[in-house]
């Protein structure tokens, strides 16, 4: 009997530690961006994102490698890194931000929940405050986070040359989705 | 000039123009490097991850967007959202992999296996210093090569 009390202790103690701060993260979350023009859509898919949301409060990152975006073509690649982004220069995008209203989400219970993240995103060298609404799904204890945004290129300085001007829009839509199957 | 040499000049001419045009058509339309075929800078995981974590500038200029035959050893294997496999390889400091996402299926391989895997730097990840972990260096469209 008094093991069996200890134990069911240590099990109470365990579950409420948990309830306090946590951080759970990923290294590979995946990230894709679609740009629709006249000539051809040009599309990239990454799947390298590194992502840490602590709970309760929210706070979420995310870091992504320019160079582990791919696309179809090798040519659209090569003008994506050197002549669009500079990865050399700027090997990576970040963004740092928090959930706006994260009270409302109970990270242990299944569910899915509409959220809206403010925070600072940096592409190509360039800050800018940014709001993008997501989902947050908590499902058998593991949580994703996903969301899809517009980026104007404008904003972070990424110039298209006039001759390809046609060929690329100027508001990039981004998907973004990432499982926090990692814990520490 | 005389009529065989007009039509011998309007036929160089036109083979120039063909070629060009199906060399800027080749050009805009090539795929993806071939990752399998292409000559690849050789090294371990552990050499590799260290080379970043000292010389961040220097080992992104020497490996990003270039063709690496790394060897090490296995400590995870997992599925990414488009159902690739990630192995992860051994380096020396804690939490921090070699990350490879596989193009193809590697068939069988379990941790704790000495590989040898191909495919492309895209740098070093970022880490996080509040969970006291850095980042892993990753590598993109993979192949096993034993």
């Amino acid at each position: 009997m008094k093991t069996k009390g200890i134990f069911i202790l240590i099990i109470f103690s365990i579950a409420s530690l948990s309830l306090a701060a946590q951080k759970v993260y990923t290294k590979n979350g995946a990230i894709s961006f679609f740009s629709k023009a006249s000539l051809e859509n040009i599309s990239a898919e990454n799947n390298q994102v590194m992502s840490v949301l602590t709970l309760p409060s929210g706070e979420l990152q995310f870091s992504v490698l320019i160079k582990s975006f791919h696309f179809r073509k090798s040519l659209m690649e090569e003008h994506f890194n050197e002549n669009y982004m500079e990865s050399d220069k700027y090997p990576k995008a970040t963004f740092k931000g928090k959930i706006n209203d994260p009270s409302k989400i109970n990270f242990t219970t299944d569910g899915n929940y509409a959220v809206e993240v403010t925070g600072n995103l940096t592409i190509h060298g360039i800050t800018n405050k940014t709001t993008a609404a997501g989902t947050i799904f908590v499902k058998s204890g593991i949580i994703t986070a996903a969301s899809k945004f517009n980026v104007k290129l404008a904003d972070y300085k990424i110039s298209i040359p006039g001759i390809v001007k046609d060929n690329i829009a100027e508001v990039v839509a981004v998907n973004l989705s990432c499982v926090y199957d990692q814990k520490l | 000039m005389n009529r065989k040499a007009k039509i011998y000049v309007l036929v160089s001419i036109l083979l120039l123009v063909l070629l060009s045009t199906s060399f800027v058509y080749y050009l805009f339309n090539k795929g993806p490097l071939d990752v399998k075929s292409s000559s690849s800078i050789k090294i371990n995981a552990t050499e590799l991850y260290e080379q970043f974590n000292k010389d961040p500038a220097g080992a992104l200029k020497k490996y990003s967007g270039r063709v690496v035959e790394v060897t090490g050893v296995v400590t995870a294997i997992s599925i990414n959202q488009k159902k690739e496999k990630i192995i992860l390889l051994k380096t020396n400091t804690g939490e921090a992999s070699v990350n490879c996402t596989l193009e193809e299926d590697p068939g069988e391989i379990k941790i704790n296996d000495a590989t040898n895997i191909k495919g492309i730097c895209s740098g070093m990840g970022q880490g996080d210093a509040d969970l006291g972990i850095k980042g892993d260096v990753y590598l993109t469209r993979c192949f096993l090569l034993k």
